[in-house]
């Protein structure tokens, strides 16, 4: 790589961001080709994607050496010191390049090699089937039908090439609305509820001005009120700030007029921009990462920051949108300016609440393939995977996995997935380690010879396959059975600090204890005596069944069978948890699973027995303080 | 924190009648009625009297021992009225010499034992501030006792001495003659303060935060509003002081002496919360009861007057929540370490409902000694009668039993929270999803596991009598279902 010029610096210290009394790690610092890598003196790995890196800071010199802090997109930072400072400077320079990719066609998605045959790469990019999610949900029926008026993109270059339109509405209509929808982002179906017979569609903002009007986009919007025979009104909810909308207005775009389009409700919900979100993570991570918060600085600076009371506005506007359907059987169409970030946060936060399927690990992954993937949200700018326009970079999708999360923290026996789940998504729609992520629209995916289903693999099997670290021992299925509404309480103080996002690689700001954990050992030990019950049954069944069995088969039996079992009654009976996912297998040199890494340390820390006797070293009261 | 307030539908009836009944009753104290407490005619299976015994307690602990001894001197309240009769104290040190040094220190609360670690022998001692006043007065006794303490210890390090109270509390109480120990007096001690406010405050604090959730709560600005009453503030400060005197004890290995100016309130907070993090039997409900009745009643923490109970001067200078404060730390710490208590926050909910109804005579009265007078434990029942008699509703399901394990709550900001379920529970819209999903969860899991065992045990014992019929092999079956019984 002719951006490395150091490979490899010894006696590199690690500091630990919240430790006020200096604590560090010395360890040997190694830049490779795809990663930073830094092995402490008892060899423990700590691998940084450079995908990952959001900003490499040289601070002033001191006596120690050179401080080098990197501050990543999954909002690990690391504070190295480095002895030399010219290597402090190659390696400073390095990561700057390498953090930076011009070209798509550089990103790790293209050299990562999890060693999958080819027909195990087709199936994976197979593994979510969104024509098949639309039948799941009913559609094409006597109202809705496919349209393949963008089959060439040439309607809308952002849309996915397959879009669900009322069957009243044809191709004119089509093609009408869509000059007057910004981006030519015209009204779809997004989520159709079979019970309620009621849709959600999604779109951009009108291109309104003061006064245009456009009838086939009157006509556009009357064909979906009419699709749904249980209602004879619809909401239009804009997701913007009234003030925002109307400022649009001068641009020649803005929102719809309730007296040019019949029979719709039309209503704003006031989530802020990508500008304003952006600035309120910058300030919240200024706020978690102060180390040594002076004592109430911390609630004020979360306030300031805004974040919480964001979040709260994107999952009021999915509970509002989630009620209209289910309570009053409305249909209800979502834009904001383009329709690609708060319109995908409440239509998916919405489609969420409303229907279970959602909340299953498979479902989720649809939920993202369909409004996010598909409908053009654009992960590439807003993840900053090639060095672009740093104003186009924003936290929308994490605002979405928080929201979930949120969700869950509420509902905690309703979904299959659980936080870990939600983190390692976070992690890879930075790492570009997937192709599923890359670049900001489906067409842009298939153009750009860029082959992306050949060349990169699918991140789903791969959660797929380690499904057992990602499900929630809470997960009651009857819970909440198919189409059952969840109703989130939106109060203020039930919005708290993701803290297991945000400091997930702070280990000293972990509990030591967590009760998710003994539910899970405890789940473990049942399969367990599961097991040894069907074991132990077999063997009896087999027993009856050849009940003249001649001695020395009796004998090879007992000797076998109990033999593991002994072996295994211990680790169900004993406190000793079961044997959680080893996380020495997962470190290859590729380091194809850094997000790995830090979820089987935490595993690992949390399935340790725990030692009778904490030693804690004196002057750990000043660290936890 | 709950406002009531009816609406008399009979126009023109006169309300008065309803409102002296009601206050009456309300505050028996300052209509010389008697408490509820004694006459309440309630009957329980268990008798919470039985609970705490100094003498059982400290030998629990494994007291008295070559260097510390029970001593009576306070068998009738002689040496200190708000202190318990029965103190433990160094083995060098005479009745006589305690006397001296009660001079010395406020209210003549002595330093005494709390708590010894059983390894390290290092000790918890708790008492009032010493009375150097403005002049700096200075007492070789109460000096050489301290270094008395020290040595106990066999310790060559200096005695660790943590005053509760910011540096600027401690000074300005010298004008009242109050004080610390100084570096001169006392060149074998190390002072350090824990910067944690006075009754005052805590009590403004609290009433701001009831402003916040009550009637409406404050949507909002909730974090700030919720910063502005400093409440999570000094819970943070008052845990931080808990987490620095227990490790002191048991990762320093050195003796701490804790006070603050008469040593009731803050100290008592200190020590009892350090006893919780360092001794795994008070994180039992057995445990936890005798902690609350030896370090806060025993130890004179004065709950009639921080309470007033049917009292109606409620806006008395001398109300303070400050055992509301232990156990809101107390419920932070169980909510980082949820595996670690047995019980759960029914627990702490019902003691802190009956800190305040008076329908039981555990927290009436400011001292033993006047319980004593007013005959408390013959005439009113124990709240641990109570709890104890349904010990399962008091019960945390995941509560794993661990010998000796101290637990160093992490004092962030960022893990403390508002308790929802306590302070804001009488709000319509907190809705608390009964029974808790986690813990049914887990109690499912767990009476699956006890149906599993049960089964294979059975089929073990087929499988045992199938082969003990055709062959003689038949060794491990048997032993297995004994190491079956054994790990339960």
């Amino acid at each position: 790589m002719e951006h490395i010029r150091t490979t490899k610096v010894e006696q590199v210290k690690l500091l630990d961001r919240f430790s006020t009394s200096n604590k560090s790690l010395t360890g040997t610092l190694y830049l490779t080709a795809t990663h930073l890598l830094f092995i402490d003196s008892s060899q423990r790995e700590t691998w940084i994607l450079h995908h990952h890196i959001a900003a490499v800071e040289k601070l002033p010199l001191t006596t120690s050496g050179c401080p080098l802090v990197i501050q990543c997109k999954n909002f690990r930072i690391v504070h190295f010191v480095v002895p030399r400072e010219r290597d402090c400077h190659d390696i400073y320079n390095s990561l700057l390049q390498l953090s930076r990719t011009a070209k798509y066609e550089e990103l790790y998605a293209f050299s990562y090699n999890p060693k999958q045959n080819e027909s195990e790469q087709v199936k994976g990019w197979q593994l979510i089937d969104l024509a098949e999610e639309y039948k799941r949900m009913g559609v094409p029926n006597d109202y809705w039908q496919l349209s393949d008026a963008n089959r060439d993109y040439k309607i809308c270059e952002t849309y996915p090439r397959e879009l669900y339109v009322p069957r009243t509405a044809s191709k004119p209509i089509i093609v009408g609305s869509s000059k007057f929808r910004s981006k030519g982002r015209f009204p779809v179906l997004s989520y159709y509820h079979k019970n309620k017979e009621a849709a959600i569609c999604r779109c951009s903002q009108p291109l309104s001005g003061f006064s245009a009007r456009c009838l086939e986009d009157e006509h556009m919007l009357q064909a979906i009120s009419k699709a749904n025979p249980s209602n004879r009104y619809m909401y239009v909810m804009d997701t913007r700030p009234k003030l925002n909308a109307m400022a649009n207005r001068a641009a020649g775009k803005g929102y719809e007029n309730e007296d040019n389009y019949s029979n719709i409700r039309f209503q704003f919900v006031g989530i802020e921009n990508i500008h304003v979100m952006r600035s309120s993570l910058q300030k919240l991570l200024e706020v978690s990462g102060t180390r040594g918060l002076s004592v109430n600085d911390f609630l004020s600076g979360l306030e300031n920051s805004g974040w919480l009371r964001h979040i709260k506005a994107v999952l009021d506007a999915a509970v509002f949108l989630a009620k209209a359907i289910a309570v009053e059987s409305a249909s209800v169409l979502v834009h904001c300016s383009d329709g690609w970030d708060r319109t995908s946060q409440v239509c998916s936060l919405g489609a969420l609440l409303l229907d279970s399927y959602y909340r299953t690990i498979k479902g989720f992954m649809v939920l993202i393939e369909k409004d996010w993937i598909s409908f053009g949200h654009k992960f590439s700018d807003r993840c900053c995977q090639l060095d672009g326009d740093p104003k186009e970079i924003s936290p929308v999708f994490t605002q979405f996995l928080e929201s979930v999360w949120n969700l869950t923290e509420q509902f905690p026996q309703a979904f299959e997935y659980n936080e870990a789940f939600l983190l390692q998504i976070h992690e890879h729609v930075h790492s570009c380690q997937f192709g599923n992520f890359l670049g900001n629209c489906q067409k842009e995916r298939e153009e750009l010879n860029l082959r992306l289903k050949e060349k990169t693999y699918s991140l789903w099997p791969f959660l797929l396959a380690d499904q057992k670290k990602y499900q929630n021992p809470l997960y009651n299925p009857d819970f909440s059975p198919e189409l059952t509404l969840l109703e989130p309480n939106t109060v203020s103080f039930n919005f708290k600090f993701w803290r297991n996002m945000y400091h997930q690689f702070d280990r000293s700001m972990h509990p030591r204890q967590s009760v998710f954990n003994l539910i899970m050992n405890t789940s473990e030990q049942n399969k367990q005596l599961e097991e040894d019950i069907k074991e132990l049954e077999a063997k009896i069944k087999q027993r009856n069944g050849q009940s003249d069995v001649v001695l020395e088969k009796e004998q090879e039996l007992t000797t076998h069978h109990p033999a593991p079992m002994a072996l295994k009654s211990p680790s169900c009976f004993q406190k000793e948890p079961p044997p959680m996912p080893a996380n020495d297998a997962v470190r290859t040199i590729e380091g194809s699973n850094t997000a790995d890494n830090r979820y089987s340390e935490l595993v690992s820390e949390f399935s340790k027995a725990e030692p009778a006797v904490v030693s804690l070293e004196y002057g750990v009261a000043r660290m936890t303080c | 924190m709950r406002n009531l307030r009816f609406a008399l539908k009979q126009e023109g009836h006169s309300r008065r009648d309803i409102f002296e009944v009601l206050t009456k009753y309300a505050f028996p104290q300052s209509h010389n009625l008697l408490f509820f407490a004694f006459v309440n005619e309630e009957k329980f299976s268990e008798n919470g009297w039985m609970v705490y015994n100094p003498m059982s307690e400290y030998r629990r602990q494994g007291l008295p021992n070559e260097r510390w001894r029970v001593t009576f001197i306070n068998e009738h309240y002689g040496l200190c009225d708000t202190y318990p009769s029965l103190l433990v104290v160094p083995y060098n040190a005479t009745d006589d010499d305690l006397k001296k040094v009660a001079a010395f220190r406020s209210r003549n609360r002595i330093p005494v034992l709390s708590w010894i670690h059983p390894e390290t022998q290092a000790v918890i001692m708790r008492c009032s501030q010493p009375l150097v006043g403005m002049s700096g007065k200075r007492n070789k006794d109460d000096e050489r006792y301290l270094d008395i303490i020290r040595e106990a210890n066999r310790q060559i390090s200096k005695l660790t001495i943590y005053d509760a109270r910011p540096n600027v509390n401690a000074v300005a109480n010298k004008a009242t003659g109050g004080g610390y120990e100084g570096e001169d007096a006392y060149p074998n001690a190390e002072l350090f303060f824990l910067d944690i406010h006075n009754i005052h405050v805590m009590r403004e604090s609290l009433k701001k935060l009831k402003d916040i959730v009550y009637p409406n709560v404050e949507e909002s600005h909730w974090l700030s509003s919720l910063e502005s009453t400093h409440w999570l503030e000094h819970i943070k400060l008052v845990l931080t002081g808990a987490i620095q005197v227990a490790d002191k004890v048991s990762s320093g290995r050195s003796s701490v002496l804790v006070h603050c100016s008469d040593g009731w309130d803050r100290t008592a907070q200190l020590t009892s919360l350090a006893m919780l993090m360092l001794d795994s039997y008070y994180r039992t409900i057995e445990g936890f009861e005798v902690l609350v009745q030896k370090e806060w009643i025993s130890f004179g923490h004065k709950f009639a007057s921080r309470i007033g109970h049917g009292d109606k001067n409620h806006a008395d200078a001398d109300r303070s929540p400050i055992f509301l404060q232990f156990i809101d730390c107390v419920w932070q710490m169980s909510k980082q370490f949820p595996t670690a208590f047995e019980f759960n926050e029914q627990f702490l909910i019902t003691i802190l409902d009956h800190l305040y109804s008076c329908r039981f005579g555990t927290f009436l009265y400011n001292s033993e000694f006047l319980r004593e007078k007013e005959k408390v434990t013959e005439k009113t029942l124990s709240l641990w009668s109570l709890i104890n008699s349904e010990k399962s509703e008091y019960t945390n399901p995941f509560y794993s039993k661990e010998v000796n394990r101290a637990l160093y709550p992490v004092a962030s900001m960022r893990h403390l929270e508002l308790w929802v379920n306590y302070y804001i529970r009488w709000n319509p819209r907190i809705r608390q999803q009964q029974p808790n999903p986690v813990e049914q969860r887990y109690m499912e899991l767990l009476a699956l596991r006890d149906d599993y065992i049960r089964r294979l045990e059975e089929l073990q014992i087929t499988n045992n009598s199938k082969i003990s019929n055709s062959s003689a092999s038949s060794t491990s079956p048997s032993q297995m279902v004994s190491q079956v019984q054994t790990h339960f």
